[in-house]
């Protein structure tokens, strides 16, 4: 049980699990980035329309 | 009906909230998830719109109580689906956008590495991608990728191993021997990645 993570462990192909832990970290860097951002006025604009749109067609219903 | 706690709800609000409020939550890792589908800000903000669109108009499909994360991200993911069918012979030509939006934040050595990853992501077939940004990125449980994704959990986990070697190996990282070998930017950001951002 000697440094199993610096090692190919098991079957040929697999990567050392602290190579797949970095993966992901690094991962998480690259999609958090752009997850922060804020959002563009128009994404917002298309929610508060999809809702009024909603409201008056509920009103018109009764 | 004077809540002694919640003060905020508005008077027509019944004691369940519209989960549709909750979209808008869902928006940003959305918009992260859709940029690597498409490597293209404004094609992934086009996605992320028809998305909230196709939500929205069916949103009676939605059983409530149930994984609203996991019903949108596939909502995009089949929308993406079909436009790549559609424009079957158009390569994703918007990656540069995205590369160059990396490269311009003040990242240090990190944007570098960040865009030899993005475009290691990019070589990867989209199945494996979008099965590591789900496990890997999004921290999606492989049972909740797997109800993204419509597939099996075993198949989400062998994508995503499988992205995970051909990254390793498309960055050269896989030198067990060498766990100090910093001679690719990506190894050497990773060797002195702090903890979390």
């Amino acid at each position: 049980m000697t440094r199993r993570d610096q090692t190919k462990p098991g079957k040929a192909g697999d990567i050392p699990p602290n190579v797949s832990e970095q993966i992901d970290e690094n991962l998480k860097r690259l999609y958090s980035d752009a997850a922060s951002e804020d959002l563009p006025p128009s994404l917002i604009e298309l929610l508060d329309a999809l809702r009024s749109q909603e409201t008056q067609q509920s009103a018109g219903d009764q | 009906m004077t809540g002694s706690g919640k003060a905020t709800q508005p008077p027509d609000s019944h004691e369940h909230p519209d989960p549709r409020d909750e979209i808008v939550t869902h928006l940003p890792s959305l918009r992260a998830f859709a940029r690597g589908l498409t490597g293209d800000v404004a094609a992934a903000d086009d996605l992320v719109q028809d998305t909230v669109v196709k939500a929205w108009t069916k949103f009676d499909q939605y059983q409530a109580g149930t994984n609203l994360r996991a019903w949108l991200f596939t909502i995009l993911r089949n929308t993406h689906l079909s436009l790549r069918r559609k424009r079957a012979r158009e390569v994703s030509d918007g990656e540069g956008v995205f590369a160059a939006k990396l490269a311009s934040k003040p990242d240090h050595d990190g944007r570098l590495a960040m865009q030899e990853l993005r475009a290691a992501m990019d070589m990867l077939p989209v199945e494996q991608r979008e099965a590591l940004i789900l496990v890997g990125a999004f921290g999606f449980s492989i049972e909740e990728a797997a109800e993204t994704c419509n597939c099996a959990p075993g198949t989400i986990k062998s994508r995503a191993n499988r992205a995970r070697r051909a990254l390793a190996e498309i960055l050269e990282l896989d030198k067990g021997e060498h766990p100090d070998s910093t001679d690719t930017p990506i190894a050497a950001v990773m060797a002195n990645a702090p903890g979390g951002l």
